[in-house]
């Protein structure tokens, strides 16, 4: 009764889960692309999340700006083309991550519905959550630093009103922002770990007689 | 390391496994497993009942013999 009870749940639970991902992946797909690509375009320099990636776009545009002229049809063109290619870049990054971790999910959720929760593959998978949610995170805030290095280095650029102090407590919050995905990741590597202590135990419960 | 000398006792006894697992109380898979010492752990109630059974003591089923030191 227990087991048809359990099976009937992990059934509901995966048509649910599936079609949730689906919807999520088409919908965060199509947002994630065109935000990407709205914020990287010439007018956004300096709006929050998504000012790197715009700061690319100026670092790998301008040499062509500076051949044909800000105004060519080229140039204009070129920059376009680069930046669809960095809104591409950048989605995909994201879209990889959540994809994923929530196919990880998946396999945890079979897991833990079976008969044997304590296994090694899931033990794994949610390592492999935890790795993903503590690097993801640690990209983008190496990139911040990045940016953070070159604002401070560079006197001449951006508003007047953002100076070194301000930067320096933008990319603070940025680091508390990221140290949020940090303790998530920490979490979902110590709940890997359980898993696997769980695995061994049972191994030595199976092999006491 | 730790030997089991149940298949010397079995024999000294004249029982199979079949039989000893019956008058255990254990299943074959769980015997064999113990036999061929590859039991992590063995419980005292389960001692207890394969000592009543084969009229032994403990130490004529386990058996503790050194590690060789690497010279």
């Amino acid at each position: 009764m227990k087991t048809n009870n359990s099976k009937r749940i992990l059934l509901l639970s995966l048509s649910f889960f599936n079609i949730m991902f689906g919807i999520f992946i088409g919908i965060a797909g199509l947002s994630i692309f065109f935000l990407v690509y709205d914020l990287a375009s010439p007018g956004y320099y300096y709006r929050g999340f998504f000012m790197i990636l715009s700061r690319l776009g100026i670092q790998l545009t301008s040499p062509i700006h500076d051949y044909y002229g800000d105004y060519g049809i080229f140039a204009s063109f070129t920059s376009k083309y680069v930046t669809t290619f960095l809104a591409f870049f950048y989605s995909s990054i994201f879209l990889t991550a959540i994809l994923y971790v929530l196919n990880q999910i998946r396999s945890i959720l079979k897991i833990s519905y079976s008969d044997t929760p304590f296994t090694m593959k899931a033990s794994m998978s949610l390592k492999k959550i935890g790795t993903v949610i503590l690097f993801v995170p640690m990209f983008f805030l190496i990139l911040w630093f990045a940016l953070y290095i070159n604002m401070v280095s560079k006197s001449n650029f951006g508003p007047s009103f953002w100076n070194h102090w301000s930067w320096a407590i933008f990319f603070l919050k940025i680091a508390l922002y990221c140290l949020y995905y940090a303790i998530l990741g920490i979490f979902f590597f110590a709940l890997g770990e359980v898993f696997n202590r769980g695995h061994q135990l049972k191994q030595e419960n199976d092999l006491t007689v | 390391m730790i030997r089991i000398n149940l298949d010397v006792m079995m024999a000294r006894r004249k029982m199979s496994l079949t039989e000893l697992a019956e008058k255990v109380g254990l299943t074959m898979s769980n015997l064999s497993v113990l036999k061929t010492e590859k039991a992590r752990a063995i419980r005292f109630s389960t001692l207890e009942s394969i000592c009543k059974v084969l009229e032994c003591q403990p130490g004529d089923i386990l058996e503790y013999i050194p590690d060789k030191k690497p010279e």
